[in-house]
């Protein structure tokens, strides 16, 4: 069943359309710039529909998520998903998968930030809080800036 | 983008109130308890009618221009600046919490994390991160979410699940009772069991036929995870509890009950046909 549901699984891509973003962009003026939501656990980046120019952004959850990488689904690999899910303990879901040093569950920190990049051209992106020892620092989440760079007049 | 080294300092704001999670209103006269920290528990209440916050959201969405929705005019700048100044309100009401996030308090350089919890559904409604920054706060009076005084991160979440038992790997049985007595309008029964088949999508597949279970359709699959009663009766109900393969009516997961009818004596009372009580 996993398998099956995961196999073509775009939740945790930033440009896909789910149920939030259709009924944002349709209930959101076109003429926002920036239509900006978040708490919904999967963060998003994309061009809106209604309006081409017009950028949504989602900064997803701070809490931890739960994410099956596809390559632990292989009949090597999954009886060790299937062992820690039927733990049921957050510390054997937590631990490192052999090639996947998150583990199953992890913490995604971003922000949203919308600022002029160095040439005045206004641009939004999402931020990584990216944990360093007991600190912590920002970094862009590739693909996340819109209008692109490349596309910036 | 700079890639500086911050702390994170997180304050957690915990707003509860008496009585189930839902099915309550906003409504200035709800007293609610608030929560920081070490700090002694404050009563507050919400300076919102329900309907009127529904108005000013559906307002402050922006839909100028369109044909559907209220006109964005309806709330004026000021109006909007009241909002949030109303919700900036809020947070000063918590002496706790202007403690917290008193600039002076936070390390330079520091992102402050707040972490809104709430126990009421209803609060979710309200636009925390509009708020007004209020006294004490890091940028005081322009909005908290955007100051560049001192970054402030708002994040909601609900009271956490500890304890709770929850099986994933059950297989989920659901039984969907509907009932249309003569003299009362038809229930969405098509609609319910669309959305009902959506949600059991994972368990059924999204084919027709699935690979390797040529003979089992879509439709026998559902059967096995959707018991349907389109015409309920309270004995109809009771022999499909007792036709499942469990004994018991907790075997059960879920019971979608759709019904229309109500007696003048009982509003509350939901009624079936060839009943001899009403539940």
């Amino acid at each position: 069943m996993l398998l099956e549901t995961l196999a073509n699984d775009r939740s945790f891509e930033l440009t896909t359309k789910d149920e939030v973003f259709e009924e944002l962009d349709e209930v959101c003026g076109p003429d926002i710039e920036y239509l900006i939501a978040g708490h919904t656990h999967l963060r998003r980046a994309r061009e809106r529909v209604v309006q081409r120019g017009k950028y949504y952004f989602n900064s997803g959850t701070w809490i931890r998520i739960l994410r099956i990488p596809k390559a632990m689904l292989s009949e090597e690999q999954f009886p060790e998903v299937e062992r820690r899910l039927r733990d049921g303990s957050m510390e054997e879901l937590e631990k490192p998968l052999p090639d996947f040093p998150e583990g199953l569950v992890h913490t995604l920190r971003t922000v949203v930030c919308i600022e002029p990049d160095g040439r005045g051209v206004v641009r939004g992106m999402l931020l990584n809080i990216a944990a360093v020892g007991a600190s912590w620092r920002r970094e862009v989440v590739p693909g996340s800036t819109l209008p692109p760079a490349a596309s910036a007049t | 983008m700079s890639s500086e080294l911050h702390d994170i300092k997180t304050v957690s704001l915990r707003i509860v109130r008496d009585g189930p999670t839902h099915n309550h209103l906003l409504s200035p006269l709800t007293a609610y308890l608030a929560m920081v920290g070490p700090y002694e528990a404050v009563s507050i209440r919400m300076p919102y009618e329900h309907r009127r916050l529904m108005r000013d959201l559906s307002a402050l969405r922006y839909r100028a221009g369109t044909s559907r929705g209220p006109d964005p005019s309806l709330v004026s700048i000021s109006e909007r600046r009241i909002i949030a100044d109303d919700i900036g309100g809020i947070f000063a009401a918590v002496p706790g919490l202007t403690s917290e996030m008193a600039p002076e308090s936070a390390c330079d350089g520091s992102l402050t994390h707040l972490c809104l919890v709430f126990s009421a559904a209803e609060l979710s409604l309200l636009p925390f991160e509009l708020a007004t920054s209020p006294r004490g706060f890091p940028g005081e009076g322009s909005p908290l979410s955007i100051q560049s005084n001192a970054p402030v991160v708002m994040t909601r979440s609900i009271p956490g699940a500890l304890g709770k038992n929850c099986r994933w790997d059950r297989e989920p049985r659901v039984l969907f009772i509907a009932a249309q007595p003569p003299g009362f309008e038809r229930v969405p029964i098509k609609a319910h069991l669309l959305a009902l088949t959506k949600a059991l999508g994972p368990w059924i597949g999204s084919s027709p036929r699935l690979p390797g279970s040529r003979t089992r359709t879509r439709r026998a699959l559902l059967d096995k995870y959707l018991t349907v009663l389109p015409d309920a009766s309270l004995q109809k109900i009771e022999e499909a509890c007792r036709r499942t393969p469990f004994l018991t009516c907790t075997s059960w997961h879920t019971a979608h009950c759709w019904m229309r009818g109500a007696s003048r004596s009982s509003p509350w009372h939901c009624t079936v046909p060839a009943a001899t009580r009403s539940w």
